[in-house]
């Protein structure tokens, strides 16, 4: 009797221990793209399209406000980054729209590089959550780094115009 | 008695399991076949299965060179896209050898600047196609690359061993053993050899004397005429 309760009592340990490493696979990757999340950045940033550097702190502050904004994360790339660097300026200037933008240095300090593991990337925030974020690894967002259209459909999928 | 044994050896038979596995998965094996990843990153070469965030299981290795890319002061201005222009350090077990001083750097944004335009031991043509531009180009690559081995590359962000690792194949080495395992500015690993020093009057000082680094003397190699 004792050995199998032994024996169930392993077995279940077993049994949560993995189903614990499936859940946080699982949640990591449901951060991109999980239903419809339209909705306006905060109102200061609407009306001009500047990138505003800010550090590792005013980006925690900016989390911790709960506060809905986008952020570039960027830092040499070769060629590509600098790429990358032009379709968002081009696209910030037409729509108006300001980023915040963090070298990948600083953004490893925060809570945001334990899930963006490349640079360059555009992290999207809506009251302090991450809604979605370009990754450089990805075949599926290789189009958004190069192609204006292709990046406002994206952004446009989460952000709305004004 | 019996039972209390039993459960305990089954533990230990569990926790020998998952060592197992785990030494498995660390283990200097074979390496796996050099593949690009996905994304941007992709499009540099870069490795899907060895980069920069696990390139210390891969260190030391008799069947591997390690070659870093890099120049140590580069005239590119990559400060202007948040870089280093400077080689500020480098992965241990690595040697520097200039990608620019090999083959033409291509690709580059006008607005950073105009890379090395100096020598170079290659040409490279429109068409992709590259030219030897001295006797010795080959047997300089040769030397440093031998054909025989694996080769691991990585640079800054991964361009310049991108561009390294098509040199090599267009002359005839295998892709599947050259591995562009991307940028020193994304590695953490342990095996961090820093060179860029802030001092105590918050200057900065480069210390180019802990690079083990490769210099070619174009003065001393024999010109291909056409």
């Amino acid at each position: 009797m004792r050995k199998k309760i032994g024996m169930i009592a392993i077995i279940t340990v077993i049994v949560i221990l993995l189903t614990v490493s499936v859940v946080l696979v699982i949640e990591r990757n449901m951060i991109r793209k999980t239903g419809n999340f339209l909705f306006y950045l905060d109102e200061k940033y609407y009306g001009t399209g500047v990138f505003m550097e800010i550090t590792p702190e005013e980006l925690v502050a900016l989390i911790d406000r709960k506060e809905s904004f986008a952020i570039f994360i960027h830092q040499p790339f070769c060629s590509t980054s600098y790429e990358f660097n032009k379709v968002l300026t081009e696209f910030a200037n037409e729509e108006q729209i300001s980023f915040y933008k963090i070298s990948f240095d600083d953004m490893q300090k925060t809570s945001l590089g334990e899930t963006i593991a490349y640079y360059p990337s555009l992290a999207i925030y809506k009251e302090g959550e991450l809604i979605d974020f370009l990754d450089a690894e990805s075949d599926e967002d290789l189009d958004k780094y190069k192609d204006k259209a292709a990046f406002a459909e994206w952004f446009g999928g989460y952000i709305q115009y004004k | 008695m019996k039972k209390k044994m039993l459960i305990i050896f089954s533990l230990l038979g569990i926790v020998l399991v998952f060592a197992c596995i785990w030494g498995i998965m660390h283990a200097k094996g074979d390496m796996p076949a050099a593949e690009p990843t996905g994304g941007l990153r992709g499009e540099l070469g870069i490795d899907k299965n060895i980069n920069e965030k696990n390139i210390d299981a891969y260190l030391g290795r008799k069947d591997c060179v390690y070659y870093d890319m890099r120049m140590l002061e580069d005239s590119v201005r990559y400060e202007e896209m948040g870089g280093d222009s400077y080689l500020s350090g480098y992965i241990e077990g690595f040697r520097v050898l200039p990608y620019p001083y090999l083959a033409p750097v291509t690709g580059l944004p006008e607005e950073l600047g105009t890379p090395y335009d100096g020598k170079t031991l290659f040409s490279l043509s429109a068409d992709g196609s590259y030219r030897a531009n001295y006797e010795e180009s080959l047997e300089i690559l040769e030397f440093f690359f031998p054909k025989d081995k694996k080769i691991v590359l990585m640079c800054g962000g991964g361009g310049y061993a991108g561009m390294t690792k098509e040199l090599l194949t267009f002359y005839g080495w295998n892709p599947e053993l050259i591995y562009n395992i991307g940028g020193y500015w994304y590695y953490e690993g342990t095996h961090n050899v820093h060179v860029k020093r802030t001092n105590d009057d918050g200057t900065v000082t480069y210390d180019f004397w802990k690079v083990p680094y490769h210099e070619i003397r174009f003065e001393t190699l024999h010109e291909v005429h056409e």
